[in-house]
Order: C-alpha cells, then sequence, then structure tokens
C-alpha cells in the first residue's frame, strides 16, 4: 500500500488487473477523496457556484480598474484646471508689481533709498 | 501659390444674393487666398458682368466661363482645374461666408500638419438675409455622414487629396459635394471639425438648404455615392432612402446570425399599461416572441425572489428560449444585469427593462447590424413613451447628462435629422442596450456602485474611454413606460460616485452639441 492509502504504487500495475481489484482499488479512492457519487455532485454545485462567485468578482475588479482610471483621469483634470487658474494669479500678481514698480512714489522711493544701497554695498565688498 | 482656392461654381443666381456673397469673399480677414468661378453659361448676361467687373477689382479672382451648359459637376470640376492652392474650400454662388472663415480654417490647418479635411457648423439665411438655423455640428461622424451630408458647409480639402481621390465625379449632380466629402474622408489623414459657424447657406426657393424635396435627383445621387463609399471600405449592407429623405445603411450580419442574449432584470411588478392592469416582464416577454424575427436569441430573466419566491407571481411562457435566473439580493439593478449576462450564453447582450415593448419585428436584426460598424461597442434603439413621444434617443451631456428628446414628438425628424439618422452619441439608456458581451466583460460591466441610477451613464464614459463607440439609431423601436417600475429619485452617493469619475465630461459633448 503506498502513502497515500492506495494499495497501487504505480497505477501501470492495474493495467492486467482483474476487474474485481480495479473495483476495489476506485472503492478505496472514492472513500480516500470522499467522492461518492451525491457527494461528487455537491461537489460540482459548489466548485460551479464559486466559480459564478469568482467571474462577479473578476467583473467587479475589472469595474474597480476602470473606475480607478476614471478617478485618476478626474484628479489629472482638476489639477490642470488648479494650474491654469494658479498661472493666472501668479501673472495677474506679476502684473500688479510691475504697475507698482512703475509708480512716481514707487521711483521716487528708489531714489532717495540710493544711498542706504550703496552703502549697505560697500560694507558687504569689505 | 496661395493657402486657399475658394472654388465657386456658378449659374444665373440672383444678383443680389451672388454681389452678398463676392462681399464676404473680398472682406476676408486671412489674405492669402484666390478665388476660382465657373460660369456655366448663365442666361442672365449681368453675371457675366459682375464675375469680370470682381476680376478687374481683385487680381485674387480667377474666372472662367463655359460655352455650353454642362452642369455643377463640370462647372465645379472646371474651377478645381484652374485652383492653384494648398486646400481647396467649397462655395456656393449665393452663399456668404463669415468673415473670419477663411482665418480660423488656416489656423487650424497649421495647428496639425496631418489635417487633409476640416468642416465648421453653419446656418441659414433666408430671403432678406436673416440668420436662423444654426446648426451645431458632431464632431466627425463616419456613421452620420452615411445618413445624410452634415459636414456639407463650410468643406475645406486639401487639394492633394482631392488630385487623389479624382476630384467632382458626374453622375452624382446634386450630391457631388457628398460624393466628393465621402471619398475624401475614407483617405483623410486627420478630419478637423471647428465648432464656429463659418458660413451662411442661403435658402431661396429651390435651394436645397429650404426644402428636401427641392432636388430629388440629389437624394438618387446620395444614395448611389453612400452605396459606393461602403464597397470601397468594405462594409456589407444594405442601402435604402427614408421618407425624410435621410439614407438609411444597415450592415449585414454575419452568417449565421450571432446568438444574442436578452436581459431582462425585474421584480415582476403589475402596472397600468395603456390603462390595463399589466405583469411588465410578462408583457415585455410577450412581446419579444410575438414580434422579433431575429433567429437565434435567448430571453434570461433576473427575477427579484425572497426565501427562492418570486415577490410577484410570474407566468412566462413554456419556451426553451426563456430561461430564469433567481435574484434574492437587495435591489441593485447593475448587479442583476451582471448576473444575467453571466447566466447568459450570446455573442451579443441586450439589456432591456421590464417596462418595455417591441414595436419594430426587425428590432434585434437592426441593434445587431448596428453593432457590425468598425469599433462600435454598444448600440440604443429608439425609445418611446407610451403616448408615442419620444422618451430617448441617446444621452447628452450638455448641459448635464441627459436623455435627448425626451417628450419630444417622434414623428419629426428633429433639428438637422437627430431624430431620424444613424449616429454616434455619447450615450443611450440600458432600458435598452445591445453590447458585444466581450465588451462588456472587458470594461467590468455595470458598476454596482450605481444600484439604480446613472449605471448607463457610467458604463457609456467607460466605453468611450477605452476607445469605443455608442450608436444610436432610429432604425429600432421600442416602448419603454418610463420608470413605471422604480421610485426614480436618484441617490446622492451616485451623483457623487458619477461626479467622481465623470465630471471633467458633464457640459462637454462631441457629438450632441446640438440642442434638441
Amino acid at each position: 500500500m503506498s502513502e497515500s492509502g492506495s494499495r497501487v504504487a504505480n497505477p501501470a500495475d492495474l493495467r492486467d488487473a482483474s476487474r474485481e481489484r480495479l473495483l476495489a482499488e476506485i472503492g478505496l479512492l472514492q472513500h480516500q477523496y470522499d467522492i461518492g457519487p451525491g457527494n461528487l455532485q455537491a461537489q460540482i454545485i459548489r466548485l460551479n457556484r464559486e466559480l459564478a462567485e469568482s467571474e462577479m468578482r473578476l467583473l467587479q475588479a475589472r469595474d474597480f480598474a476602470r473606475g480607478c482610471a476614471a478617478e485618476l483621469g478626474e484628479a489629472k483634470a482638476n489639477f490642470a484646471i488648479h494650474q491654469q487658474l494658479a498661472d493666472r494669479q501668479v501673472r495677474q500678481a506679476r502684473k500688479k508689481v510691475q504697475e507698482l514698480q512703475s509708480t512716481r512714489t514707487w521711483k521716487m522711493g528708489r531714489l532717495m533709498m540710493l544711498p542706504a544701497r550703496i552703502l549697505r554695498r560697500i560694507l558687504k565688498a569689505g | 501659390m496661395p493657402l486657399f482656392s475658394v472654388i465657386t461654381p456658378v449659374y444665373n443666381p440672383p444678383i443680389d444674393a451672388f454681389e452678398a456673397c463676392i462681399a464676404s469673399m473680398l472682406a476676408q480677414t486671412f489674405d492669402d487666398w484666390e478665388w476660382c468661378l465657373v460660369d456655366d453659361a448663365s442666361p442672365n448676361p449681368k453675371v457675366r458682368e459682375v464675375m469680370e467687373q470682381l476680376a478687374r477689382k481683385d487680381k485674387r479672382v480667377r474666372i472662367a466661363f463655359r460655352s455650353t451648359n454642362g452642369g455643377i459637376v463640370a462647372a465645379s470640376q472646371d474651377a478645381l482645374d484652374i485652383a492653384t492652392g494648398t486646400f481647396i474650400a467649397l462655395l456656393d454662388h449665393d452663399d456668404v461666408l463669415h468673415e473670419k472663415a477663411l482665418g480660423l480654417t488656416a489656423n487650424k490647418i497649421s495647428s496639425d500638419g496631418t489635417i487633409d479635411y476640416v468642416y465648421s457648423d453653419e446656418n441659414k439665411l433666408d430671403e432678406q438675409g436673416r440668420p436662423y438655423d444654426l446648426f451645431r455640428k458632431p464632431a466627425f461622424d463616419p456613421i452620420r455622414l452615411l445618413g445624410q451630408n452634415y459636414c456639407s458647409h463650410i468643406s475645406v480639402i486639401r487639394s492633394t487629396l482631392i488630385d487623389d481621390v479624382g476630384g467632382f465625379r458626374t453622375g452624382y449632380e446634386g450630391s457631388q459635394d457628398y460624393d466628393l466629402i465621402l471619398r475624401v474622408t475614407e483617405r483623410a489623414r486627420t478630419i478637423a471639425h471647428i465648432p464656429e459657424v463659418l458660413y451662411h447657406w442661403r435658402a431661396i426657393p429651390g435651394s436645397a438648404a429650404n426644402q428636401l424635396d427641392a432636388k430629388p435627383y440629389a437624394l438618387v445621387s446620395a444614395e448611389r455615392a453612400v452605396k459606393d463609399h461602403l464597397r470601397r471600405v468594405n462594409i456589407d449592407a444594405t442601402v435604402s432612402v427614408s421618407d425624410a429623405g435621410f439614407i438609411q445603411v444597415r450592415p449585414t450580419i454575419s452568417s449565421p446570425p450571432p446568438k444574442v442574449s436578452i436581459i431582462i432584470p425585474t421584480r415582476g411588478d403589475p402596472q397600468r399599461v395603456w390603462g390595463i392592469h399589466t405583469c411588465l416582464i410578462e408583457n415585455a416577454v410577450s412581446s419579444i416572441l410575438k414580434k422579433s424575427t431575429y433567429p437565434n436569441y435567448e430571453i434570461v430573466v433576473v427575477l427579484d425572489v425572497q426565501e427562492d419566491k418570486p415577490l410577484h407571481p410570474v407566468s412566462l411562457p413554456h419556451d426553451p428560449r426563456i430561461s430564469v435566473v433567481h435574484y434574492d439580493a437587495p435591489f441593485n439593478f447593475s448587479d442583476k444585469c451582471n448576473v444575467g449576462v453571466k447566466h447568459s450564453t450570446g455573442e451579443i447582450v441586450i439589456l432591456l427593462n421590464d417596462d418595455t415593448e417591441v414595436i419594430d419585428a426587425d428590432w434585434i436584426e437592426t441593434l445587431v447590424s448596428m453593432l457590425q460598424f468598425p469599433d462600435v461597442a454598444m448600440v440604443g434603439p429608439m425609445l418611446l413613451l407610451e403616448d408615442s413621444r419620444i422618451q430617448s434617443a441617446g444621452h447628452t451631456n450638455i448641459p448635464s447628462p441627459h436623455n435627448i428628446g425626451s417628450g419630444l414628438s417622434s414623428n419629426q425628424t428633429g433639428k438637422f435629422g437627430m431624430f431620424g439618422v444613424t449616429r454616434r452619441v455619447s450615450g443611450v439608456t440600458a432600458a435598452c442596450a445591445a453590447i458585444h458581451r466581450s465588451i462588456y466583460e472587458e470594461l467590468g460591466g455595470f458598476s454596482i456602485d450605481y444600484p439604480a441610477c446613472f449605471n448607463d451613464l457610467d458604463f457609456g464614459n467607460k466605453v468611450l474611454e477605452a476607445g469605443y463607440h455608442i450608436v444610436w439609431t432610429p432604425l429600432a423601436r421600442l416602448f419603454h413606460f418610463e420608470s413605471l417600475t422604480r421610485d426614480p429619485t436618484v441617490a446622492p452617493h451616485e451623483m457623487a460616485m458619477l461626479e467622481k469619475r465623470w465630471k471633467r465630461y458633464f457640459g462637454k459633448e462631441d457629438y450632441s452639441r446640438q440642442p434638441a
């Protein structure tokens, strides 16, 4: 008898076995793997149900993947909108700075601060 | 060599309309053009006078006069023969160009070196020159182009491509532009649409703009042009002309015809239909069995049960084509569709609501036929309310996702034939939609995150995002006794889910820009 419970070590030994011997082997295997006719039917039903559930889960996983890609697309679109908005705000701010720097007040202030800037540069160089 | 050669065959136009046409050309803000006018032996001598005066006034104008009247194809071809521009623009002798027509077209062309064909939106001018009938055209839709020459005006074509296809063809009088556009679009590398009105089409008595039956010979030519086109692009199809003057193309279904699985989720509810107490699923199944002529289909009814018993008594005919799958989970329309598809075996699945009733016997043939067009994944029919008004003629995203044509009369073909021609859309309702099973599975079926609403919108967006197309056809019709079976209230989380995935497309639309 083999380790797995069968009396046959090598299936080739059964090639010339008698009908009785074969039936005995089949009975043993059915007992070993619990596959009587009624039980087999139940197992097929169970496996089919599991297969159907797996297929449904696969379908949902595919939908999930498509959904993630769609959400990524949405995020990219939002990012592009916010980037455009930010770019516009930066442009507007730069324009305001330029406008400010072209005012007479700014220019006069800059002129008045000229000696201080020169002095600071000299001190830095020293 | 100018960028544009505008070609205009001239035959006895009303002089004031002709002068308006001339004024619009001379007012173009873009300068790099020539205008080739060929007079087809107009009886009115004033026409020649106006043309000669124009040629003297502007050196970009090139004129020719035919000694005998040869018809519009001969005159158009003569104009084409003297054109030297890189692109050819077609202008009729009584129509008016927007002053920026050539300028905006030049901008579009310069944005992509592979553009071979450009068309724009258009409107019409009445006899007093007042604009009306603004036509907001779809992005290029080769299926709609089979039903009508919607590209029409203004059409601008790369001249080398016109040479390649052999220019205008005799024998297609009245539809010579349509024939040319069909041949050009078959070979164009890139086709561009400018969503601006660049062309004003004058509707004067006898012109095609004014009435469909003004030129019946044009329809005969159009039908022949479409048949030729289908032969060239290897689509085997039957072609006919509808009463409303649209070409109807039905691609041939392979033999043997593919098996179709009709999936009907239902609770088995009874409702009043045409005043009669009716079990909706029994009515739907009965109408399919009685009317459908398609030879190879099955019906899979996904029936809600509680402790393995139906919620309502349902009696379906004993027919080997019908199978019933019990569904005992909480209500989820999407899941029920997925379960139904899983239990079916057809290559093509038709999702069908139980509150529907078949009108046309060949409805399955038509839906299957439309799925034969290249890259078409999903097809929806014309759905009518109980009183025969339209329930849905596809979906549009403008201003937000909704059914096209809902509540409008189904006796008319709608603005610019939108209810009369088969065309691409951004979605169709799952009340009746045919889908290739392989694509349904590839895209993960209907998302169970939408138990009641928007599952079809979500699926449609998945279809488009994957690079497939969705088609709506008026050639198959069913009644849809809308929302008789369930509360149409939208759950906030379903809207939130839709926005999370697809909000970027709300308000944007490639195919149904025209309000119904």
